[in-house]
């Protein structure tokens, strides 16, 4: 019976607003990684199905209809970079050096630490747009034969480290430039990461919303480059 | 009804992106396409900022709530991450550390080269100082 009403749409979709709901109650009164509503809501979910022996798929019945508006949603970036245009006009070498310099690396040091831990080809395409805003980072990783929801759970914990190590980061190397501070979090720790730029200052919060989508099309342009390697090396 | 229009264009994009992701050779999600076809029609005027802005804003504002079903999507793959969680930790630990820190030094470096440069030409010794040399 408990199978048969989880299969009803309406389940997936008021369990997980409800816990996202409760998250985001819980972290404003202790604003710890733990309660980030995301991560509150995927952990509890499962929490949840698995008590309760839910499959993923009565479950997804209704969290399709979730799922189906990051498409539109990440066509809606497109108005974030459309407004913060005028900021990388006035600095446009040094954040387009720094973000594709940036995504390089993460490339060569996915491909390397893969090889150390013997991942296999399926691995190394999950973790490839680890650094990206989530909804870009699932097309890569589904285009590249990665594995769709370990990519969500990745990219979701880089967001949350992100948000959390880099103020301390900039501390200790001395980063001040609010410019330099909004890129660094934006093309490391996407959407979560922005939300601490937010925080720090307007001009960083601009730039790393601007750095979200610069990453994500980076990662895309670098795609069959990433492709390549793994093809070649696993 | 403002509201319908808007989410109106919204879809519209991204079944655009979908279809060019489809037709195209290579692997470009749908979605990154329809937000560069959207880019452009607001760049170029084709569409106004205002037939989009509410909508939009709206749903990129409250973007984390829509990953919950893939991030439960976990929950099948438990077989993998049972065998190899450590080693996502350390990779995911050390790439983002590392993206963070190099990207924050190297487009600070570059600001502060290209502004010791202006600044040198126009015989100032304002932007010498470092902090802040923007605005």
């Amino acid at each position: 019976m408990i199978e048969q009403l989880a299969s009803n749409p309406f389940f997936g979709i008021v369990l997980s607003v409800s816990l996202y709901l409760t998250g985001q109650k819980l972290h404003k009164r202790w604003p710890i990684p733990l309660f980030t509503p995301l991560v509150f809501a995927i952990i509890m979910t499962i929490v949840i199905l698995l008590a309760f022996g839910i499959s993923y798929e009565s479950y997804f019945n209704g969290g399709q209809y979730i799922n189906m508006w990051i498409t539109p949603a990440t066509v809606a970036l497109a108005i974030k970079l459309k407004k913060n245009i005028a900021h990388l006009k006035k600095n446009v070498t040094a954040i387009l050096s720094g973000i594709g310099i940036g995504v390089i690396f993460h490339t060569v040091i996915i491909v390397l630490l893969s090889l150390l831990f013997q991942f296999n080809e399926e691995l190394a395409a999950t973790l490839f747009p680890k650094s990206v805003t989530t909804a870009i980072a699932l097309g890569v990783s589904e285009s590249l034969g990665g594995i769709a929801s370990l990519t969500v759970a990745v990219v979701v914990f880089t967001g949350v480290l992100g948000a959390v190590i880099g103020p301390t980061l900039f501390n200790w190397l001395n980063v001040t430039d609010p410019v330099a501070q909004g890129v660094a979090m934006g093309s490391g720790s996407h959407a979560m990461g922005t939300t601490k730029a937010i925080e720090m200052g307007d001009v960083q919060g601009a730039m790393s919303g601007l750095s979200i989508v610069l990453t994500g099309i980076a990662v895309v342009i670098l795609a069959p480059l990433g492709l390549m390697l793994i093809q070649l090396f696993f | 009804m403002k509201i319908i229009k808007q989410l109106f264009w919204l879809f519209t994009f991204s079944f655009a992106g979908e279809v060019l992701s489809y037709l195209s050779p290579v692997a470009v999600p749908g979605s990154v396409l329809g937000m560069v076809l959207m880019f452009l029609a607001l760049q170029f005027n084709w569409i106004k900022m205002e037939q989009v802005e509410e909508a939009g804003e709206w749903l990129t504002n409250n973007m984390a709530i829509l990953f919950i079903p893939a991030g439960v999507g976990l929950m099948t793959n438990f077989g993998i991450i049972g065998t190899v969680w450590w080693q996502l930790l350390i990779v995911v630990f050390l790439s983002t550390t590392l993206m963070i820190a190099l990207v924050g030094v190297t487009v600070q470096a570059i600001i502060r080269k290209s502004h010791k440069q202006s600044a040198q030409t126009a015989k100032s010794t304002l932007a010498w100082k470092g902090e802040r040399v923007i605005d």
